[in-house]
């Protein structure tokens, strides 16, 4: 057969490309470590990639889910370990106060301390995770139960009725609802001992001028004098004559007339497809609902039965606060039932974290040591390639001539 | 017969050897060089007819100089070439768009589609915290900014296709002038009875080259001159040579922008010209097929992105209570213009990250309805939650469907029981309440989240979806890596052919260098054997002549 010098190159050409680019392909994997570098190096195994690399990034964000919801109940469990404590204080304090040994006095004495306590449960039922309060339900942003204040209002507040009123047209010894000048709602749940009165310049003195049922937020003038001044003028009392000072505990709207707190569900997705809610609504925590007892009123009721040495009032709030308690345990129970369903699927998250991993890891890097084989194995044949080239090329008959 | 006719007979192989030495000389000079065919002097005893001996040898004749080529070879060649060209370009193709799609990596679509998504996660996890929102916003843009590259790319991939096009064009025509020059060049050497092998040779190469570009069928007439014939067309024959000229057409793409394409026809006959294979049929399928396909992909991807993610933003409330927002502008038209709406793009607190939608529980009510009355009486409440209403009447309750008949979205209910005309009723239900649930509410960042588990792309026959956007995705990068191996592979394998028909043809055309060096050995010494001759001619002369003078 007849071989010619351009046959023989061009094979040769030919031959040493292709070890060249074997050579080159390997090189690469071995300097990347990576087995998959474009489509075309395996397309089914790229398009398991891109797949397992979007659960992977999937189970990962569903970790910082759970473990931000981890966090938003374990800030939640705590805040109810301590409210549990303070009303064991409230309750011991109860028993002292229905005691019949103790006198008039002792029981007003005891007010200051219980309405601390109260304010720590207030404040309690305010904790904020990462800005959001988490009794606040979806309308976090704002306290769920804020203590506000109705300050001696000045006669410019008269404008748009921002201040706390009340109808005394009822004449002595009929009760006068205080209503929130905003939206003409009933203001309820006045912390005892904040409320002041006065008209013009005459401060008027609470259980002889009048009295307040804090609760209810109403107020009884006990004498005719003051039930005239507390007719009501333009808008309800003559403009700056009447200033009236306390309080409150608001619930459901503000002196704006915002929505403060609500029961919606603060909702975590988990895993795929899988969300749970992670918070306790206000209502959840603070009312029984099985007795109706609400916490605010309670306490209010308890320091009133305080001040007003209301032994039978005060034997009913022992069994309020039991009521209330329960509420509150009740919920923390369920929070924690929450905290270690999330806690298992932490575990299980991680478990498949690692697994997703190992399969990425199993598609995507090469096989260092089959690399490496490989290489070692197609670097000899490049270099046979270029040395029987380079002998070959030497040889003419032209040498011998 | 005279002393004299050994000194021609001598001359003659002296001549025959000179011109064998020039035609391994002229075989070596060009060993290397492209298209070049072995030469071969063909030469036969020359004799004339003697009275008396019969036939005599009075040299050597030489009969030509044979130009050595395996014409069937080139055609194989030629017809392999055309597939060359051809998958040449489609693989460039897909190696391009494997480039723009850069997958599997960590700037390609999946990997800020992810961060698209968790985005959305985050902001679930902080539904009113303004870093949050602008981060959904943020990744919302580089989304839509890796798409619009994206289509950039293709688009720009595809439309360079037409610049390829018209110089190919170019070099077509380049190619048929010099065969037809070539062509005449050929027939006139043959019709003096020389030979042209070199035009051949230069011919020859001409062909392969244009079989690279585009598909044709040729014939060699007895002048050896050839007739090419491409698409139904004669583009080169003995007489005639027609250029192919380029045509533009335009349309208009989904996004509204114009599209300028090249196409070829025959400048003569005006004929619309598509080859069915070689390089430009390449870039025409590459331009019309490949490249549109991911174009078409790309863009439902977007849209179908821009479509859900509005649907579940619109039924959603922002921090300001307000719903029916669009997140991605909605006029998007794919790939190219995908865009975040004005509104998000202005403020992040139009982002919809809460339901709303608190469910409430109406008083019981109620009616007293009179049959057949238009309109009909209501229920005062909106938005009635399905199978949600009870109606009684005193201890009996109503038949829904029978006894009456509701419009949850109005609140309307319809008597549709005679017996009850008149009848005091009491209504009691529940209905959804469309106002915002407060700036925790987190459960339409949730809803948007999900979409990427979702079921979203892929129709079936029934138009059930069957993937989702990270499935289509990764399907349609699996598809692209298999087409480029397909295409590579095709490429790989029409190329090795061709190498091996190249060397057959090098076996019998090309240049052996041993042989051509053993061809001089051989006629150096003929050559020198017949000056020898002329030599021994000559001392014969001598000796007669002095035989004579002396």
């Amino acid at each position: 057969m007849r071989v010619t010098m351009k046959e023989l190159t061009t094979q040769m050409e030919t031959q040493l490309d292709n070890s060249y680019s074997d050579l080159s392909n390997v090189q690469n994997e071995l300097s990347t470590g990576k087995r998959l570098l474009k489509p075309s190096d395996n397309p089914v195994d790229t398009a398991n990639d891109i797949k397992l690399k979007t659960q992977l990034a999937e189970e990962t964000q569903y970790h910082t889910n759970i473990q931000d919801g981890i966090n938003f109940m374990n800030v939640s469990d705590t805040a109810m370990q301590s409210m549990e404590t303070i009303m064991q204080r409230l309750r011991e304090l109860a028993v002292e106060g229905s005691s019949d040994t103790l006198s008039a006095s002792d029981r007003t004495n005891m007010q200051p301390e219980v309405d601390q306590l109260f304010r720590q449960l207030v404040s309690l039922t305010n904790t904020q995770y990462n800005g959001a309060y988490v009794f606040g339900g979806t309308q976090n942003n704002i306290e769920p139960f804020p203590v506000l204040s109705s300050t001696a209002a000045s006669p410019a507040d008269y404008t748009g009725l921002k201040m706390a009123y009340f109808d005394g047209s009822g004449g002595v010894n009929i009760p006068a609802q205080i209503k929130n000048g905003f939206d003409n709602s009933s203001i309820t749940n006045i912390l005892p001992g904040s409320f002041k009165l006065s008209i013009g310049n005459v401060n008027y003195v609470e259980g002889t001028d009048y009295t307040v049922n804090y609760v209810n937020g109403t107020i009884t003038p006990l004498n005719a004098a003051l039930a005239a001044n507390m007719s009501p003028g333009t808008p309800n009392y003559a403009a700056g004559a009447l200033k009236m000072t306390f309080d409150y505990v608001s619930k459901g709207k503000d002196v704006f007339g915002n929505t403060v707190g609500n029961n919606g569900n603060v909702m975590r997705e988990i895993a795929n497809g899988v969300t749970s809610p992670i918070n306790i609504s206000g209502d959840q925590l603070t009312v029984n609902s099985q007795t109706g007892t609400d916490m605010m009123s309670t306490m209010i009721a308890f320091e009133q039965n305080l001040l007003n040495n209301n032994t039978q009032g005060i034997n009913t709030a022992i069994s309020q606060i039991d009521n209330v308690n329960q509420a509150v345990s009740n919920s923390q129970t369920q929070n924690g039932a929450r905290i270690n369903r999330f806690t298992t699927t932490l575990t299980q998250n991680e478990n498949q974290n690692t697994q997703t991993t190992g399969l990425i890891s199993n598609l995507e890097d090469a096989d260092m040591a089959d690399a490496a084989t490989k290489f070692s194995l197609m670097n000899t044949v490049y270099d046979a390639a270029l040395k029987s080239a380079s002998m070959t090329m030497q040889h003419s008959l032209a040498d011998y001539l | 017969m005279s002393l004299f006719s050994v000194l021609n007979v001598a001359t003659s192989g002296l001549s025959a050897s000179q011109l064998g030495m020039d035609v391994s000389g002229q075989n070596i000079a060009n060993a290397d060089v492209d298209g070049y065919s072995r030469k071969r002097l063909n030469s036969s005893a020359d004799y004339r007819t003697d009275g008396t001996y019969g036939q005599m040898g009075i040299g050597v004749d030489v009969i030509n100089i044979q130009r050595m080529r395996d014409g069937f070879i080139d055609d194989q060649i030629r017809q392999q070439g055309q597939q060359v060209g051809y998958y040449t370009q489609v693989n460039q193709t897909y190696q391009n768009l494997q480039g723009v799609f850069t997958e599997p990596s960590n700037t390609g679509l999946q990997q800020y589609m992810d961060q698209f998504f968790d985005s959305w996660q985050n902001l679930a996890n902080n539904p009113s915290d303004t870093a949050a929102r602008t981060m959904v916003k943020t990744d919302g843009e580089v989304l839509c900014t890796t798409f619009n590259n994206l289509a950039t790319q293709l688009s720009n991939a595809r439309s360079g296709m037409n610049d390829q096009i018209s110089q190919d064009a170019d070099k077509v025509n380049q190619l048929t002038k010099d065969i037809f020059n070539l062509n005449s060049e050929i027939a006139s050497a043959q019709l003096s009875g020389q030979n042209a092998n070199d035009s051949l040779d230069k011919r020859d190469q001409d062909m392969t080259q244009l079989a690279g570009l585009i598909d044709f069928t040729s014939q060699e007439n007895s002048q050896g001159e050839v007739t090419i014939s491409t698409g139904g067309s004669i583009i080169v024959s003995p007489a005639y040579q027609q250029n192919l000229e380029t045509t533009t057409s335009t349309y208009k793409a989904a996004d509204g922008t114009t599209i300028t394409d090249v196409g070829l026809r025959f400048a003569d006959s005006k004929i619309t010209y598509t080859p069915q294979s070689g390089e430009i049929r390449g870039f025409i399928d590459s331009r019309d097929q490949v490249i549109p396909e991911y174009q078409k992909q790309l863009d439902a991807l977007a849209n179908t992105m821009v479509s859900k993610v509005n649907a579940v933003h619109e039924t959603g409330y922002d921090l300001n209570g307000v719903s029916g927002n669009d997140f991605f502008d909605p006029t998007t038209t794919g790939a190219s213009d995908i865009k975040l709406s004005p509104t998000i793009e202005s403020n992040v607190q139009n982002i919809a990250a809460a339901a709303g939608g608190q469910t409430l529980v109406a008083p019981a009510q109620n009616l007293v309805m009179t049959f057949g009355q238009q309109p009909p009486a209501n229920l005062g409440n909106t938005n009635i939650n399905q199978n949600s209403v009870i109606v009684k009447a005193g201890n009996t309750t109503l038949t829904e469907g029978t006894d009456y008949q509701v419009n949850y979205q109005t609140g309307d209910i319809q008597l549709l029981h005679a017996g009850y005309n008149g009848t005091p009723l009491t209504a009691t239900y529940t209905y959804t309440a469309g106002s915002s649930q407060g700036v925790g509410d987190n459960a339409n960042a949730l809803a948007i989240a999900q979409l990427r588990e979702s079921m979203t792309m892929d129709s079936d026959t029934l138009g059930n979806p069957t993937s989702t956007f990270d499935e289509n995705y990764a399907s349609m990068i699996g598809r692209l890596g298999e087409e480029t191996n397909e295409a590579t592979s095709n490429l790989n394998s029409r190329t090795s052919l061709v190498t091996q028909y190249q060397n057959q043809q090098d076996a019998v055309a090309g240049v052996s260098l041993d042989e051509e060096m053993a061809n001089l050995v051989q006629l150096q010494h003929t050559y020198e054997a017949n000056a020898r001759v002329v030599t021994t001619a000559g001392t014969m002369l001598d000796s007669l002549i002095a035989m004579v003078t002396t």
